[in-house]
């Protein structure tokens, strides 16, 4: 099964596999998942669904992205264990998913972040991570793909911010950013949204305008939560500004990605790849080809109408040894070729990427 | 904005109330329109209320039963239960006292009361009109968006019966800002009250700086089952409580408390049949997309605990109409209402009262599975203890949460005792 997944997410995009290949394939891995997962199993059964009646992907039962809290990978050896950041309810609360083999999302991460932020094909660049690292945060599965992009698209002049001891190296990254200024190539910034805050306070703070190189570009990730730290809770748009007052780095170079430690694939901002194609559709986040992603009406759990507020419903194929198909809790529109992103359920809790450094700093 | 003429009449209208009116004239004129409305065939009402079935979110039948509920809790007897209560040891309402060396003063309430109202459920401005009418205060009422027309209705029929009396009252519409509001409150004895979740009484408080206000933010319900209690005979009372406003009242309960370990399988099947029997009779009416999202989130979190844990189990009605969580150990979690409540046991009323105080919003009301009359003079002794520890300010048997007396210390509150004092007579 991994080889079909990972030649089906190395294939061409520009030539994508058809509808009938995305769909013979997720009913493949429904099956699959329904035998050697036994919590889904009992999910689709209480659903009253079995792998013989689903016509269509959108027939696969989309397990309760909560489902994750439960250990899922029993039967795997030595698995790599991916642990979600934390959430407002505690540590325990944490969600956790296991894959026998990192291939998969090693090459979903990849592939998808080749297309949506190095579409220019930029060549090795300095890459800057405003975020966990596999030694800082073993089991975060952001800490894995930084290091990935660290390791695959960066020069020698790559840099970590966070350390082993849970502290956040501030001072290190204003002095890293005015360094890149000075040189000629190209800055790569991978961050946590809520570690750009207080880079740009402290910019601010000794008034420091850099200008980085033409072509760098920023990936934050996570949405912007109040820091211990103490830094503003600054908005999308704002955020867009002040990487542009601050750094020097527009608009659309600045990407922001959304993912989950339940799914090994990613979406981002298509507003790099716009400025690539050409395209002229408002900003959007989209997903990768071997993923398929409903807006749902949270009352019947129904696809809604474009431009309707509902919640993101995810089927990702890179998930073949867990779960693919996901309820989440997300709040959002169809937008341009994507989705927005609308917030986050009330009952649901506060979690994500900027909660780890929450996590961090408390 | 504020009509600056209405609320000049209004001004000229309690003049008039204070020096000419008894609080039994007011009384006759307050029973006779509540009397009206709680007739379900009283033309303005049916009119109303048809008006009212496209724009909140209720079943009809539901919406019929709420007006009847708030109305027959409006009678001679209640409210001369509230003005007996609220005003213990000082003179009624309206008593004059001639003589002062500045003139004359009356025991009333501030000039001007200016009511924030929330739109999780109807009639919320019923109380506030009679304690205003009561207290001789010029009462603005500014609804929601969701709970519109009622206040109106209801003071139209006030005119019929008396045109000064209602003229005191002023229903403004809900895009009057708080800014608004504040310029007409300018230099005034006045009194905010201020309904809603925390964040927008917290919001629209800093724009009433300065003014005495009341604050009624996000609180939270539920039941306590004694160990002895049978469900069967309590269940169905428990379900109107939680089915009634699609359980987005401050009075609706989110847990079930079975005590002494009692068998919480047992509650949960009852309380499913009681619900399902209400759905069929009160079919659950979709709410806005951000309160579904919200319930989604209980349904979702309600059905990964019953694949999780052997001991917890969720019932669900048809198309999740209603959600029941069973479980033993697990410390209630609260629904977002809207049919979705947590069954969870304990060991005693320490233990009971102890995650009681552990719940995400104080506590407002606590049905008890035992019998008393409404009278609150007939409720046992050990209520007080009740409502102390937990911090509850309406204990009623259960079925009766939805139906809050008249006199009903809201957030501790006395919602006309505390409108009261000596003011200056207007001349």
């Amino acid at each position: 099964m991994q080889d079909r997944i990972i030649e089906f997410i190395r294939a061409n995009p520009a030539a994508p596999p058809s509808e009938d290949d995305f769909t013979a394939l997720a009913l493949d891995v429904f099956a699959r998942q329904y035998e050697t997962v036994p919590l889904y199993r009992r999910l689709c059964e209480a659903r009253g669904v079995r792998p013989g009646q689903a016509s269509d992907w959108h027939a696969v039962p989309a397990a309760p992205a909560d489902i994750f809290k439960a250990d899922l990978g029993d039967g795997l050896t030595d698995p790599h264990i991916f642990l979600s950041s934390g959430t407002t309810q505690g540590p325990q609360r944490r969600s956790r998913h296991a894959i026998a083999s990192l291939d998969t999302y090693r090459a979903s991460a990849l592939e998808q972040f080749e297309r949506m932020v190095l579409p220019d094909s930029p060549g090795r660049m300095s890459v800057l991570v405003l975020g966990p690292t596999r030694t800082s945060h073993p089991h975060s599965s952001l800490a894995q793909m930084f290091e990935w992009c660290l390791s695959e698209y960066g020069n020698d002049l790559g840099a970590t911010t966070f350390d082993d001891n849970g502290g956040f190296d501030l001072a290190g990254a204003v002095d890293w950013l005015r360094s890149a200024a000075s040189a000629t190539q190209p800055a790569l910034i991978l961050s946590v949204s809520s570690a750009l805050s207080p880079v740009i306070d402290e910019l601010r703070k000794r008034s420091l305008e850099l200008r980085l190189p033409a072509d760098s570009r920023i990936v934050d990730t996570g949405g912007n939560k109040p820091s211990a730290a103490g830094s503003r809770v600054m908005s999308a748009k704002g955020l867009l500004k002040a990487c542009w007052r601050y750094l020097h780095v527009p608009s659309y170079l600045c990407v922001n990605e959304y993912g989950m430690t339940e799914m090994l694939s990613q979406f981002y901002d298509d507003a790099l790849l716009s400025r690539w194609d050409g395209s002229l559709l408002p900003r959007a986040k989209i997903g990768p080809h071997w993923t398929r992603t409903v807006v749902v009406n949270p009352t019947t759990l129904e696809p809604i109408p474009d431009g309707n507020v509902g919640l993101l419903r995810h089927l990702d194929l890179a998930n073949w040894e867990s779960i693919s198909a996901i309820q989440t809790l997300d709040l959002a529109e169809t937008c341009g070729r994507g989705f927005a992103l609308k917030g986050r359920a009330g009952g649901a809790e506060t979690r994500g990427c900027s909660q780890l450094l929450e996590t961090i700093l408390d | 904005m504020i009509d600056r003429v209405l609320l000049a009449n209004a001004h000229r209208s309690r003049h008039r109330i204070v020096n000419a009116y008894s609080t039994d004239d007011l009384l006759a004129i307050l029973t006779q329109a509540a009397a009206l409305w709680a007739d379900a065939t009283y033309e303005t009402r049916r009119r109303t209320a048809e008006a009212l079935y496209s724009v909140v979110p209720l079943a009809p039948v539901m919406l019929d039963h709420g007006l009847d509920l708030i109305f027959q809790a409006v009678t001679d007897e209640t409210m001369r239960n509230l003005t007996d209560r609220q005003t213990l040891g000082m003179p009624s309402p309206g008593a004059l006292r001639s003589g002062h060396a500045d003139g004359s003063e009356a025991f009333v309430g501030p000039n001007i009361i200016y009511h924030s109202l929330a739109g999780n459920v109807p009639g919320l401005s019923i109380p506030a009109v009679v304690c205003g009418v009561l207290a001789r205060s010029v009462t603005i009422v500014r609804d929601s968006r969701r709970q519109p027309l009622l206040t109106g209705a209801f003071v139209d029929t006030i005119a019929d019966i008396d045109p000064l009396v209602a003229a005191m009252i002023l229903p403004v519409r809900p895009d009057v800002s708080a800014d608004d509001a504040r310029a007409a409150l300018a230099e005034q004895d006045c009194t905010v009250e201020l309904h809603g979740s925390d964040a927008v009484v917290a919001e629209l408080s800093d724009a009433f700086s300065g003014i005495p206000t009341v604050q009624h933010g996000s609180r939270i319900s539920a039941v306590i089952a004694d160990g002895n209690a049978q469900p069967g005979d309590w269940a169905q009372r428990i379900a109107h409580d939680i089915a009634m406003y699609e359980g987005l009242g401050c009075l609706t309960p989110h847990t079930v408390f079975v005590e002494d370990r009692g068998d919480i399988d047992a509650w949960s099947s009852a309380l499913a049949e009681g619900l399902s029997a209400y759905e069929r009779s009160w079919p659950r009416r979709r709410q806005a997309v951000a309160l579904e999202a919200d319930r989604r989130a209980f349904l979702e979190r309600a059905e990964v605990s019953s694949l999780l844990e052997n001991a917890s189990l969720a019932l669900g009605g048809s198309d999740d109409a209603w959600c029941i969580v069973t479980s033993a150990e697990t410390a209630p979690s609260t629904g977002p209402g809207m049919r979705c409540i947590t069954v969870t046991s304990t060991a005693d009323r320490e233990h009971t009262v102890r995650a009681i105080r552990t719940m995400p919003y104080p506590i407002a009301g606590l049905g008890l599975t035992l019998d008393w009359a409404d009278d609150t003079a007939a409720a046992p002794s050990h209520i007080d203890a009740l409502k102390a520890a937990t911090g509850a300010t309406l204990v009623c048997p259960a079925g009766r949460m939805q139906a809050p007396p008249l006199a009903w210390e809201q957030d501790g509150g006395r919602r006309l005792g505390d409108l009261l004092d000596w003011r200056p007579a207007p001349s």
